[in-house]
């Protein structure tokens, strides 16, 4: 008869896709060495079941509630020890280089076999590694420059006047240049001018570029 | 006997197993529902292949139920039970039997098992 191991990997799987968590967590647990002792779909399940004092986080990144991250620092910052593995459908790099910031031991698409993801939580109960520094360092620059580039767009936000947050609005209205003066009781040649300090504070160069800019940072809405 | 086909050996149709074949996607759903019925249906006979692969050879293959992420008009109109799976990563699942279609909004695994289990009992009634 074979020995029992002397303590098994205790497992957490954190995915909304119901079929697949349940799945997945059967299969982990046949796994020697394993037990799944936690089950979650929503962040809000996850946080409670967190209290069974897993040793590795299986999370999916999208889930109802919110991201996957939030629960990755939550527990990172528990002192549970708790080893987060992402397990996500995106393939955004971005997104992965959130994840190791938050705490995320290590990232995997889900495209990975079960025996791939099998191997990836042995080695992460063994102490290992599944990202290189190297990896690590370039996720943390990604991380840096999409923190700086909010910053740039935060201040260039910041920096718009009044009127100029106006002129804005009335683009987003669909306004022509005719059309916003009216509107702003003013000449066209003074709406242009708006523009052209408008292009300069958020280093855009047409009306469209600078409308897209005011959505994407919440400036205008369109409805 | 086996004959060699796709997705790796294909049973004598004469055993009458119920024969489920899995081509959805990502990856790691196939495989660990795959394993699952493995498992827990070993009376079943699992096939699980990349969708691509069998594109063509579906009739080939002749499943009896096939659990896929994106309906083709292959397995539509040539599969008698159907799972579309979280189709383009949405929560839900639309469910096949016969022509009778029911969508779920989160469907779990025994729901899963049940459908195929009802599709064994439909062929042992045919027999």
């Amino acid at each position: 008869m074979a020995e029992e191991p002397i303590e098994s990997v205790r497992i957490m799987v954190v995915e909304d896709h119901s079929s697949f968590r349940q799945a997945l967590a059967h299969m982990l647990d046949l796994e020697p060495g394993f037990s799944v002792v936690a089950e979650a779909g929503t962040l809000a399940e996850a946080r409670k079941r967190s209290k069974e004092k897993p040793d590795v986080a299986i999370v999916d990144m999208a889930l109802p509630d919110g991201e996957g991250t939030e629960l990755i620092r939550e527990l990172h910052k528990s002192g549970d020890r708790v080893t987060a593995l992402v397990l996500s459908g995106s393939l955004s790099r971005r997104q992965y280089a959130r994840a190791v910031e938050a705490g995320a031991a290590g990232v995997m698409h889900k495209t990975s076999s079960i025996e791939e993801i099998v191997d990836a939580v042995r080695r992460l109960k063994a102490g290992e590694s599944l990202l290189s520094l190297d990896e690590v360092v370039a996720l943390f620059r990604d991380v840096g420059q999409e923190r700086e580039q909010n910053r740039d767009a935060k201040q260039a936000v910041e920096s718009l006047s009044q009127r100029e947050r106006e002129v804005l609005s009335a683009l987003a209205e669909g306004l022509d240049s005719r059309e916003i003066a009216e509107r702003l009781n003013i000449t066209v040649d003074t709406e242009r001018s708006h523009f052209i300090r408008i292009f300069a504070k958020l280093g855009v160069h047409s009306r469209l570029q600078a409308l897209v800019f005011a959505v994407r940072h919440g400036i205008v809405e369109i409805h | 006997m086996d004959d060699d086909g796709l997705c790796g050996s294909v049973h004598n149709r004469s055993m009458r197993k119920t024969r489920l074949l899995l081509v959805n996607e990502p990856l790691s759903y196939r495989d660990a529902i795959a394993h699952v019925f493995r498992e827990l249906r070993p009376n079943l006979e699992v096939l699980a292949c990349d969708p691509d692969d069998v594109e063509s050879g579906l009739e080939a293959l002749a499943p009896d139920v096939v659990i896929c992420s994106a309906l083709t008009p292959a397995i539509r109109d040539g599969v008698r039970v159907w799972i579309e799976l979280y189709p383009g990563g949405e929560p839900l699942a639309v469910v096949s039997i016969a022509g009778e279609r029911a969508t779920f909004s989160d469907i779990e695994l025994p729901d899963l098992l049940s459908v195929v289990d009802s599709t064994t009992e439909i062929l042992q009634h045919n027999l």
